[in-house]
């Protein structure tokens, strides 16, 4: 028994080709049978993702497995000949079980690291398994990915570290509040980003959310969206009082929070931190806020090197990754090496 | 009897230094197997220690708290247990990277003192001795904790003040975290200094007719004492927080370290036992 993958990914295809191939979940089962009936095909599984089209299936004969490979997405695309030679790659035995490994601990995904794709090898997995078009051999192959899928993101840091810009506010956010339960947020204008970094906030348990908005009908809108309140622009100073983690969205020309104002603020409340987040462009927030005590104040470029220093972390991480896949790799081959032989014997 | 003290003492050493590189370890790595290592080996030092200790209370008939030896010794052990109790409670494994190093240093220089049991000088054959010294102690090791975290505090704040984010930023935790933890320790060690200042006047009282002598140690124990009444003056009635209080801490282990060693290399008096 031998296996074959054959697939495209982000980096191999662009996206017009990517989504005649893509597979909807509800077709899916039904394209995991009809490939089965193509002849030398033993087992299959097919990984759907936005990113990615991978077929992986256990063939008795290599010549005839992949020369079905070939037809069956000819047949399902329309795609010519050539078009798939060149979008697509068709990888054998231990090289598409290195792949596969790869793709389940997240190092071929677009942004390396990310959760997503494990889910999606599981699921391609209990699919196949559902629509029983898998067997021995992809069944101990798929298990071995999600082992080291799992591995990897226990022995490295690949996941850790925000990398968006969103998310990086949440991670600033984390390393000046002990916990984001409870806390008070305060949007100044309804920005889409300002929008999307309080909807993450509010998904990690803030406790208020106060929207400040010039039109109000706008700042109802969203604070509704996440149980909040909507507050007249006008009132923002006295907001500013009870707030933990104030966001500014504006497109207003000059600055809607000035130092004064903080200066004034933080004698009244000497407790807490108070955490700013500047995404208007220009600037809402003077940038001298950030020299008072207990005030930390980041602005869009900051956000963004919080993200590049992640990304850059992800990398040295992912080294670490492969070679945690290249000695799963090697334990593996030489196993199922063992299980071929025996299944010639019993044959 | 002394060469297997000095054999175990030496390898208690040996297990605080291990746990020591096990934590720095950590931080490069931040592989929780890694920490688990750190904080074990500390763990069976701290077991160790205690055998030892008691195998010498037992020897000396009391605390073994005579001369610098077993002076630095106990106080490296009292930080050792206050911080293998507190270290899961604290939601905070990097600590052991600041701790540890104090403790080493504070073994390695007991290490060259005299380490010979001697009988505990007449003045000193008292159950007192062991209430009023193991309370400062504890309460000093609660400082110690205090300073780490204060240093922590002051570390993370520059890193997410300075918004140049690198390997610390993510390794450190929350600053609201260390603050609390900071003002935690202070509590409690200002709880154990406060007792071990009254036992000690009781036991003044007893041996030499005085509650208060202002004998330098007691000087310095109160100036102590009241830098931490600043301290939590300035924190639960001025709301001060963060910097502050972390250079406040500071302070307090200055005047700790100079209360416990200073005065008694500087100003003789009364409490001049540790030579």
């Amino acid at each position: 028994m031998k296996i074959q993958l054959i697939g495209l990914n982000h980096k191999t295809a662009p996206i017009e080709i990517r989504e005649k191939v893509s597979f909807s979940s509800e077709k899916l089962a039904e394209a995991l049978l009809c490939l089965k009936r193509y002849e030398a095909i033993e087992e299959d599984v097919i990984l759907s993702t936005c990113n990615r089209t991978e077929i992986y299936a256990a063939v008795r004969d290599p010549g005839a497995g992949s020369e079905s490979l070939w037809r069956f997405i000819a047949d399902r695309t329309g795609l010519s000949r050539d078009q798939i030679c060149r979008y697509f790659y068709l990888l054998n035995d231990k090289d598409a079980l290195g792949h596969l490994f790869k793709v389940a601990a997240s190092l071929d995904s677009m942004i390396v690291g990310e959760t997503q794709v494990f889910g999606q090898v599981k699921d391609a997995y209990f699919q196949a398994r559902q629509a029983n078009t898998i067997g021995r051999s992809l069944d101990a192959v798929f298990e071995e990915a999600i082992r080291v899928g799992k591995k990897v993101r226990t022995e490295t840091q690949i996941g850790k570290g925000a990398v968006s810009t969103t998310t990086a506010a949440i991670e600033l956010a984390k390393k000046i509040f002990d916990s984001l339960e409870g806390k008070r947020v305060l949007i100044i204008g309804a920005g889409k980003i300002g929008e999307m970094t309080v909807k993450n906030l509010y998904s990690r348990g803030v406790s208020t959310v106060l929207v400040a908005n010039r039109t109000f009908a706008r700042a109802q809108e969203l604070a509704g969206a996440f149980g909040g309140q909507a507050v007249r622009f006008d009132r923002i100073a006295e907001c500013m009082l009870s707030a933990d983690i104030i966001i500014s969205s504006t497109s207003a020309p000059h600055y809607v929070v000035n130092r004064q104002d903080v200066l004034a603020l933080m004698s009244r409340r000497p407790h807490d931190s108070l955490f700013f987040i500047d995404l208007g462009m220009p600037r809402n927030i003077d940038p001298q806020v950030n020299r008072i005590e207990n005030v930390y104040l980041y602005n869009i470029d900051d956000l963004a090197s919080v993200r590049d220093a992640n990304i850059q972390e992800r990398i040295s991480e992912a080294r670490k990754a492969e070679q945690i896949i290249a000695l799963c790799l090697e334990s593996v081959s030489s196993r199922f090496n063992l299980g071929r032989l025996k299944e010639q014997c019993t044959a | 009897m002394q060469l297997y003290y000095e054999r175990l003492f030496i390898l208690t050493c040996i297990l605080y230094s291990a746990s020591a590189a096990g934590y720095a370890l950590y931080f490069l790595t931040q592989r929780p197997r890694v920490h688990a290592a750190g904080f074990w080996t500390g763990t069976a030092g701290l077991l160790m220690h205690t055998v030892i200790l008691i195998a010498r209370g037992l020897n000396s008939r009391g605390l073994p708290l005579s001369g610098l030896y077993e002076s630095l010794s106990f106080f490296a052990w009292s930080i050792m247990l206050i911080y293998v109790l507190t270290e899961r409670r604290s939601r905070s494994p990097v600590n052991g990277i600041f701790v540890l190093p104090l403790v080493n240093l504070l073994m390695f220089s007991a290490l060259r003192m005299d380490n010979a049991v001697h009988p505990l000088p007449p003045a000193l054959q008292s159950p007192w001795l062991g209430v009023h010294v193991s309370l400062c102690f504890l309460g000093y090791a609660c400082f110690v904790l205090a300073f780490c975290f204060a240093v922590m505090y002051l570390w993370q704040e520059s890193e997410v003040k300075s918004r140049k984010v690198d390997g610390f930023f993510f390794r450190l935790p929350s600053l609201e975290l260390l603050d609390n933890l900071g003002y935690r320790s202070i509590v409690f060690g200002f709880i154990f200094l406060t007792l071990g200042i009254i036992s000690g006047s009781f036991w003044a009282q007893k041996a030499w007719g005085r509650f208060w002598s202002w004998d330098p140690k007691e000087t310095w124990s109160l100036i102590l004492w009241l830098v931490y009444v600043v301290y939590l003056h300035g924190r639960l009635m001025r709301g001060w927080h963060g910097k502050k209080s972390a250079y406040l801490a500071i302070i307090g282990f200055m005047a700790m370290v100079f209360t416990y060693l200073g005065v008694n290399f500087l100003l003789p008096g009364l409490h001049s036992y540790l030579r």
